[in-house]
């Protein structure tokens, strides 16, 4: 009989411990899973942002870790009353509104950016103080770069409202001169064409073509000439062989496609000027020895000027002084630059072509 | 004696024809390129190491020589320049005086004149029109 007393007792002494452990982590999962105060305290406490709820008084009802570690930071001090805690912040604050029902206001802790709401709440009669805070350095970062680029804007559409009030003179006075400096040009040419032709022996130029320059002098001063005269077809000058052999000089070959010949004097211009650019940056930065420069046909007015090189396309284009100068003569002749970067690097145009 | 590079922008032929042949016939200069466009005057002014440039001011396709001119000096200060053109717009020697363009002549001169203004160019004096 004693001998299973004790088994008993040895049993129960084993067990006892055993279930009342069992029971309670039992219990433990229940309340885990149960809504009660433990658990919305537990879920707060792990909220990314700041909650602090305070009486009148100041006396503090509720605070999360994150609150509790902000106002710690930014007061030095254990926050133990939520008026005084509120006061202080917002003596640091710079930036600040008040409206009937809240105050927002920010403060920056630790390289970040807080947004903070302090409201009145009314629970069960009582009037109780609710602080919130939330890290909003992302939308406070894009703010300032959206403000920057504002002014940008704003500067450009200034920059191209005084362009465009000014344009109508500018081309007046650029038709104007380019007239006055033909006629000037034309008509010292053939100054100078005759002086050489009475003093000089063994002069290629013959009476007749003299002549013929004259009146073609004349012509113009009058008013008279719409075609252009078979000489001046002559020595007009010839966009291909300009380009092909300042190319040749800087040691690189040049492929040219397309109807240059079909391109206006403006747009003549426009290539040459845009081919300085880019075969100087072929060949300083690329060390490129061959390009291409492909003209486009005219399509709705536009036309797209291509040019190609074999030189070490740029891992980072970041355009530059002549690119960016580009960049803007195309935007002032009603085009664009982009660029194409993989195997071979091409700088690619489109300019209006009047 | 070593020649002195020299580059001559000009977009008439026979312009171009006449001052290679005096320049070259001095015996003094060596013509390193001749082209007829002020917008790539810079670009042989580096490859060909030009110490002398005769500019023209207006050029083929409406390339402005004295805007050449301003971006030469910028980029190769030591490249003298001397602007010849028929026409006597003072603005324009203003404009060559502030670039820095050494010398400025009008093109209905003789080739002793010429001559005359490209060595006293390369002396280091600035030949201008006078008033």
């Amino acid at each position: 009989m004693n001998q299973t007393l004790r088994i008993w007792y040895a049993v129960l002494s084993a067990m006892i411990p055993l279930v009342l452990s069992m029971l309670l982590l039992l219990q433990a999962h229940l309340a885990r899973h149960r809504i009660g105060r433990a658990s919305v305290k537990y879920s707060i406490d792990h909220l990314p942002a700041g909650l602090m709820l305070f009486l009148a008084d100041g006396r503090i009802v509720m605070i999360n870790r994150a609150m509790n570690r902000l106002l710690r930071s930014l007061t030095g001090v254990l926050p133990l009353n939520g008026r005084k805690c509120c006061d202080q912040l917002l003596t640091q604050t710079k930036v600040r509104q008040d409206t009937e029902e809240e105050t927002n206001f920010l403060l920056s802790e630790s390289g970040r950016f807080y947004t903070f709401r302090l409201s009145k709440l009314r629970v069960r009669d009582t009037d109780v103080w609710q602080l919130t805070a939330v890290d909003t350095t992302d939308l406070h970062e894009t703010e300032a770069e959206l403000r920057v680029q504002e002014k940008e804007l704003a500067q450009a559409q200034r920059e191209l409202a005084e362009y465009s009030a000014h344009a109508e003179d500018r081309a007046r006075n650029e038709e104007y001169l380019a007239t006055k400096m033909r006629i000037h040009d034309s008509l010292g040419q053939v100054l100078l064409s005759t002086r050489y032709w009475l003093t000089e022996q063994n002069v290629q130029l013959t009476k007749q073509e003299l002549l013929a320059s004259w009146r073609q002098v004349m012509g113009n001063l009058r008013g008279e000439n719409t075609e252009v005269s078979a000489e001046a077809e002559k020595s007009a000058p010839d966009l291909q062989k300009a380009l092909t052999d300042a190319a040749k000089a800087m040691g690189l070959s040049l492929t040219m496609e397309g109807d240059t010949k079909s391109a206006g004097v403006s747009l003549s211009r426009f290539i040459v000027r845009a081919a300085r650019i880019c075969m100087t940056n072929a060949v300083r930065h690329g060390a490129a020895t061959e390009m291409t420069i492909s003209l486009s046909e005219k399509r709705d007015g536009r036309r797209t000027i291509r040019f190609a090189n074999n030189g070490v396309p740029p891992r980072d284009l970041k355009p530059g002084g002549g690119l960016r100068s580009l960049e803007k003569r195309a935007e002032q002749a009603g085009g664009s630059v982009s660029y194409e970067s993989g195997e071979t690097f091409a700088v690619l145009v489109t300019v209006q072509e009047v | 004696m070593e020649k002195t590079k020299v580059m001559i922008v000009e977009d008439q032929e026979l312009q171009r024809k006449m001052l290679e042949e005096i320049l070259t016939g001095s015996g003094r200069y060596e013509v390193v390129a001749s082209i007829d466009n002020a917008d790539l005057a810079d670009l042989y002014v580096e490859t060909k190491e030009v110490e002398l440039v005769l500019m023209d001011i207006y050029t083929a396709f409406g390339a402005d020589g004295l805007e050449a001119s301003e971006r030469i000096k910028e980029e190769y200060p030591e490249t003298k320049i001397m602007i010849r053109t028929s026409m006597p717009e003072s603005a324009w020697v203003t404009r060559a005086r502030a670039a820095g363009v050494e010398s400025f002549c009008y093109k209905d001169v003789g080739e002793a004149a010429v001559l005359d203004a490209c060595d006293r160019t390369m002396r280091g004096e600035s030949v201008y029109p006078e008033g």
